[in-house]
């Protein structure tokens, strides 16, 4: 009996935590749904909740929707696997070999004040719109962040743990010790350089659709609004979002699994 | 000496190398022009755009905008935020909804900001909030929540009621500085995101109109030029927050910051 | 001839911080047998762990030699092993990973590297914590996982840079015990090694060694070194015996003055 009851407290508990998340989110979906019932607001800036599932609906049947998320995922995946496939290299090799690092330090702070977005203008120059120009986008948003990440992993790894392979016969500046004891020790540093990178990149396939290219995401959502279709603009907007999610929690468990030797994971 | 003056000069090397292959093969390869203007065609618009006062308007209205943005953000997410991670409730409550927001990407939100409020002035400085607004918040959150226990403990342990506005103002409040900071960094990096993003759209002025226009009027040397500008724009206003934090708290590497 | 000779020994750093100028050591001189157990003490801060790592051959002098066997050091090397204080255990290799390192820096194949190190995990107790990872570790499993990783290697000095420190004082007890056993195994396997043992604490010191050096505080130098006469295998009863209170309080009262004038040392 008594377990019973603790059951049903500990039940409540739970459910009321999630009826409070619940309550502001339901809440502003009916606002929503009265607003564009009693036309507060104009269709055009206010589409009806309603019109949204409908649109959902209409484009998964005639699989316009597939089309375009798997053109921006595509061309995300791509530009963002450059990216970070040019940076991580790159970023172990300036953090390894000092020299580089004198070298490199302040161009690359320079040059990563620049938002991803600036590039845009240059890739349509050079590139015109399609995918290249997507690559192109995606890989710069994608680039500094596991360059910086990947050079502090390198530069950051514990003293005594270098001191204790030299003290067992490893060569300061050999390959075996970067094999096996500065690349494992960066690792996590490299992990979440490219998960920086992974919301960077996705905000810019986004942007680069938006201005860079014929179908995709982005491009759903620019169009649709310069002709006049605001319902298929919000789920455009909503499926960017849940993709961004997706593909952020998919990295988080990869990276949680690779880090199974660390004691308390960090977020 | 010798030595002290090439370390000083060291890190100039790679942007004058850089530098000079590009003159070179700007020289060398005519048919490239197209592509790719000569740094000192560059330079040449700088003066220009200089001269004539252009490049005063426009980057003063990004910088403007820029900083308006910011500040609101600012004074958004950091209440919020300390409201949200000091009542859990409150974070349990707003949960859902910010996590929708945060996770569309700020470009999104421009078409739905066109729709609403038109491409004026009013749309830039809410795009910029918006990027500007979510590292802050969160991280302000996460500084609140991430309040050394042991200290708290001390606190209670020399008279300190918990949950009191004591409490908070005397320990959490500046034990969360660090966290804050650096969530002002990345919101400053996201605030120049959305600047440029907003004015390449809007085309209502500033460094992002300047930069789509270049690339209309086929005039590399713009685009490149504003590139550069939006450089050392960052690095400006990084350092801004860098001095901000040294006067807030010097205190802070005695906590391990993030 | 002394097995190990440090003769003039000056160190000097740079704090990188406040780029202060510190003289850790001024004339250090010291000689230990071949097979010697020998502590050294002194107040915090002293310069033990430097002089430490300048016998590993990690740091370099800028004053005086290290001869082994009359062969000056020059750089590190496994023969000779240093325990650091807080382990330096490769967090992303299991036990019997980090336990083969030295195994694998010199190429031997992955099945003499099994059969090697399951003995050494034998000798130091931690059998059937092979596949764990440090963090999974207690404190003093985690030292005597570092110890394994040294002593697989066979080397003839052993280097011990506070072992223990960081351990509660009842498993200190313990596997202070634990290494006199494992020292005198590996004896009576052939494989006798010499032992310096830097430790703050000189009841341990004397407890542990054949003889303590008493180190001055910083700019340090030895200053006085003291037989101690107890029977061994050193147990519980050591303790009771008279002569051990003795050496305690003679090394104390070496110590004492050093120990308090370098509570201000920063």
């Amino acid at each position: 009996m008594g377990a019973f009851f603790t059951w049903y407290y500990k039940f409540m508990q739970k459910s009321s935590q999630i009826l409070l998340r619940l309550v502001l989110p339901a809440l502003i979906l009916i606002i929503w749904y009265v607003l564009n019932r009693n036309e507060v607001y104009p269709e055009i800036m206010l589409p009806a909740p309603q019109d949204v599932f409908f649109a959902l609906w209409e484009l998964s049947i005639n699989g316009d929707i597939f089309y375009h998320i798997w053109n921006s995922f595509q061309r995300f995946l791509i530009g963002y696997v450059i990216g970070v496939g040019l940076a991580v290299p790159t970023g172990l090799a300036i953090g390894w070999f000092r020299a580089l690092d004198k070298y490199t330090e302040v161009t690359i702070t320079f040059l990563r004040q620049l938002p991803g977005i600036a590039w845009i203008p240059l890739a349509l120059l050079w590139f015109g719109i399609g995918n290249t120009s997507s690559y192109f986008i995606v890989g710069m948003n994608a680039f500094f962040s596991p360059l910086i990440n990947s050079i502090a992993g390198v530069k950051d790894v514990d003293k005594n743990l270098v001191d204790a392979a030299r003290n067992l016969g490893v060569k300061q500046n050999s390959w075996f010790m970067f094999k096996e004891v500065i690349f494992p020790s960066a690792v996590p540093h490299i992990m979440t350089g490219m998960r920086i990178a992974l919301t960077y990149a996705w905000g810019g396939i986004v942007a680069a659709e938006m201005l860079a290219a014929s179908n995709g995401l982005g491009w759903m959502i620019e169009a649709n609004r310069r002709f006049h279709f605001p319902e298929r603009v919000v789920l455009a907007m909503v499926l960017i979002g849940l993709c961004g999610f997706l593909i952020d929690d998919l990295l988080r468990r990869i990276e949680k699994y690779l880090n199974r030797w660390r004691a308390g994971i960090s977020e | 000496m010798g030595k002290f003056v090439f370390k000083l000069l060291r890190p100039f090397v790679l942007p004058i190398v850089i530098l000079l292959i590009w003159q070179l093969v700007y020289i060398n390869e005519v048919f490239l022009e197209a592509l790719f203007p000569g740094p000192k065609a560059v330079w040449l618009k700088f003066w220009e755009m200089t001269l004539n006062g252009e490049l005063f308007i426009h980057v003063g209205v990004s910088l403007r905008r820029v900083l308006l943005g910011f500040l609101l953000a600012m004074a958004l997410a950091i209440p919020f935020g300390l409201i949200l991670g000091w009542y859990k409730k409150a974070e349990h409550f707003c949960e859902v909804v910010i996590h929708v927001g945060r996770t569309i990407p700020i470009m999104a939100w421009i078409p739905l900001t066109i729709m609403w409020f038109g491409m004026g002035e009013i749309s830039s400085i809410l795009i910029i909030m918006l990027g500007a607004f979510f590292p802050t918040f969160f991280n302000t959150i996460a500084g609140v929540r991430e309040v050394n226990k042991n200290h708290i403990d001390a606190a209670l342990n020399l008279g300190v009621k918990p949950n009191s506005w004591m409490l908070f103002k005397e320990v959490v409040l500046p034990s969360s500085v660090p966290l804050i900071v650096t969530g002002q960094n990345i919101s400053l990096g996201y605030a120049l995101s959305a600047i440029v993003a907003a004015e390449l759209i809007f085309k209502n002025e500033g460094i992002g109109y300047l930069l789509m226009d270049g690339r209309i009027q086929y005039s590399f040397e713009t685009v490149i030029l504003m590139m550069v500008i939006l450089c050392f724009l960052g690095l400006f206003l990084n350092l801004g927050i860098k001095i901000l934090e040294n006067t807030l708290s010097p205190w802070r590497y005695g906590l391990k910051i993030q | 001839m002394a097995y190990i000779k440090v003769e003039g020994v000056e160190k000097t750093f740079t704090k990188p911080k406040s780029k202060e100028v510190v003289k850790a050591l001024d004339g250090v001189d010291a000689e230990i047998e071949s097979g010697e157990f020998v502590s050294i003490v002194g107040p915090s801060g002293c310069g033990k762990s430097t002089l430490l790592r300048v016998i590993a051959g990690l740091d370099n002098v800028n004053q005086g030699s290290v001869t082994i066997e009359s062969k000056e050091v020059d750089g590190p090397d496994p023969d000779r092993g240093l325990l650091f204080q807080d382990y330096a255990l490769f967090p992303w290799k299991t036990v019997e990973e980090n336990i083969e390192f030295g195994l694998k820096v010199r190429g031997v194949k992955k099945n003499d590297r099994i059969s090697i190190s399951e003995e050494f995990i034998e000798l130091v107790n931690l059998k059937g914590f092979e596949k764990k990872y440090p963090h999974e570790l207690s404190g003093g499993m985690k030292q005597r996982c570092a110890l394994a990783r040294l002593l697989a290697n066979n080397p003839k000095i052993l280097l011990m840079d506070e072992p223990l420190a960081a351990i509660d004082a009842q498993t200190r007890k313990i596997l202070q015990e634990e290494v006199l056993e494992i020292w005198d195994k590996e004896k009576k396997a052939g494989r006798e090694k010499t032992v310096i043992w830097v430790t703050h604490s000189i009841e341990e010191a004397v407890f542990l060694s054949d003889r303590v050096l008493v180190m001055s505080r910083r700019p340090a130098t030895i200053k006085e070194s003291v037989e101690i006469d107890l029977k061994r295998p050193r147990t519980d009863e050591t303790e009771s015996d008279p002569v051990f209170a003795k050496l305690c309080a003679q090394l104390w009262s070496s110590m004492k003055e050093e120990a308090a004038s370098a509570i201000l040392d920063t």
